[in-house]
């Protein structure tokens, strides 16, 4: 490869690269980043990860109290 | 025979007066230049912190050139250029910076320990905020890393002499330091030197750069949020995960820089674990600690027989218009997403893209402040120069990686 192209080529992954990574900054940020709740300041608006545990806690909870003894393996997996 | 007999007494004069002139003048020159370096750190125009000990470093060693015991001339500080290892196993036990030259400067652990240092004080979250954004000013702070290759060519350098010099415009002293041992192990030393002191110099002379190209009217500029844009929050959960993530997809693209990848992960990593007891490590005895012994080592390389390279004025100018173009290209950057955000955007803040953290980015500020003291800029300032590390590593590993291919 000759010189200015490789240049070239090394300019253009810069670029490629730095975006790709900005890109997924922002996917894993929109995934995890809570938003302040503009009504309540002491609630969050909890990021989808957040909600996804919410809703196992819930879950496991229901199970409980609906009679179905405690699985060991849930309580270890999604906590107690 | 009297002459010899005191000269011999007072071995550095007596070394200064036989040399060649060159050498004699240039030593001379140096020991003043290391005590305008003190002086330029204590007033705060320089980094002291790296200056004071670089200074004192230079001056001390031009001034302490002894006989030795075969009649050459030379010192008990350090011998960066001896290779063979029984040589630097008997030198280990005579020159006392040896151990710290050979086990940490010349094999990138100290850069290492820097950048470990640099990321347990880096905020992942400002760059969360806006990655896009500050990527793209970081992006384009690296102007003078690419422009100055071509430049660094036609002035006679060859390839890889020209990417390890261009390096200093990324700003980041463990990358040059990194890229120089790999690409240019010859120009290792006088390189790293000057990168780390045109570093300090980014301090004083970025914000005359700053006045130069940036009006007063837009430097004040007060951003004012978007109101259809809701402002996320980051915990320490998915600022570790980012950290994670990052470490190993950039060191899976690049394996060649993956030691400094990790070492700058690590430190955010440690931060965002609570782990307090090693990040106070971390940030203070081990970052304080070799940047101590960096400064040190760099004054102490500043040995006249050393620098007398003839490519050093080369070096000199190359390195400054290195910095000198990103610095322009990060403005640049400033100035397109002023216009993008339809001039809710300080375009100073492109000069923060320039990644010597955390120093541009309280640049930015200060210069910002002296305008407008209610403008506050800093978190956008600090998350393109976090961008501006990791666009500078990504650099690194394709110049180490693809320069060495091209012909």
């Amino acid at each position: 490869m000759t010189t200015v192209n490789g240049l070239l080529l090394i300019f253009l992954l810069t670029f490629i690269i730095s975006m790709a990574i900005g890109l997924m900054i922002s996917v894993l940020g929109f995934f995890t980043g809570s938003t302040p709740d503009q009504v309540s300041l002491s609630q969050q608006i909890k990021s989808p990860f957040v909600k996804f545990k919410q809703f196992l806690d819930g879950y496991k909870e229901y199970w409980h109290k609906n009679g179905v003894p405690k699985n060991e393996l849930i309580d270890f997996y999604y906590g107690n | 025979m009297e002459t010899e007999v005191i000269g011999k007494l007072f071995q550095g004069f007596y070394t200064l007066a036989t040399s060649e002139p060159i050498i004699g003048f240039t030593r001379a020159g140096l020991i003043v230049l290391g005590m305008l370096l003190i002086y330029l750190g204590k007033k705060g125009v320089l980094e002291a912190m790296l200056m004071i000990p670089m200074g004192l470093g230079m001056s001390t060693i031009n001034a302490g050139i002894m006989l030795m015991p075969d009649g050459s001339h030379g010192n008990l500080f350090v011998d960066p250029l001896i290779s063979d290892t029984e040589g630097l196993m008997n030198i280990m036990q005579i020159d006392f910076l040896q151990p710290i030259y050979t086990l940490t400067f010349s094999n990138g652990l100290i850069a290492c320990f820097v950048f470990m240092g640099i990321g347990t004080m880096l905020d992942v979250s400002y760059l969360m905020r806006m990655p896009l954004t500050s990527i793209f000013l970081a992006f384009c702070a690296e102007l003078g890393t690419f422009l100055t290759i071509p430049i660094a060519l036609a002035m006679g350098l060859d390839l890889k002499e020209s990417a390890s010099i261009a390096m200093v415009g990324g700003a980041d002293g463990p990358m040059v330091l990194f890229t120089s041992l790999t690409l240019a192990k010859h120009l290792f030393v006088p390189i790293t030197v000057v990168a780390y002191l045109y570093l300090g110099l980014t301090y004083g002379g970025y914000p005359y750069l700053i006045r130069l190209l940036v009006p007063a009217k837009l430097r004040g500029i007060k951003m004012t949020p978007d109101p259809n844009k809701v402002t996320r929050v980051y915990s320490a959960f998915s600022k570790l995960w980012l950290s994670v993530i990052l470490c190993v997809i950039l060191s899976l693209l690049f394996p060649v820089a993956s030691p400094l990848f990790f070492s700058l992960f690590i430190g955010i990593a440690v931060r965002e674990s609570g782990l307090t007891k090693i990040r106070e490590f971390i940030e203070g005895p081990l970052l304080y600690g070799s940047t101590f012994l960096l400064g040190l080592l760099l004054g102490i390389l500043c040995e006249a027989h050393l620098l007398l390279n003839p490519k050093i004025l080369l070096l000199l100018v190359l390195g400054i218009v290195s910095l000198f173009i990103s610095g322009v290209g990060g403005i640049m950057g400033g100035y397109i997403m002023y216009f993008i955000k339809k001039g809710n955007f300080n375009p100073t803040i492109g000069i923060a893209g320039v990644s010597c953290v955390p120093s541009t980015a309280k640049v930015v500020q200060k210069e910002v402040s002296k305008v407008n003291p209610s403008s506050l800029v800093l978190p956008e300032a600090l998350g393109a120069n976090i961008s501006g590390v990791i666009t500078t590593a990504i650099i690194t590993g394709l110049y180490v990686t693809l320069i060495p291919l091209l012909k």
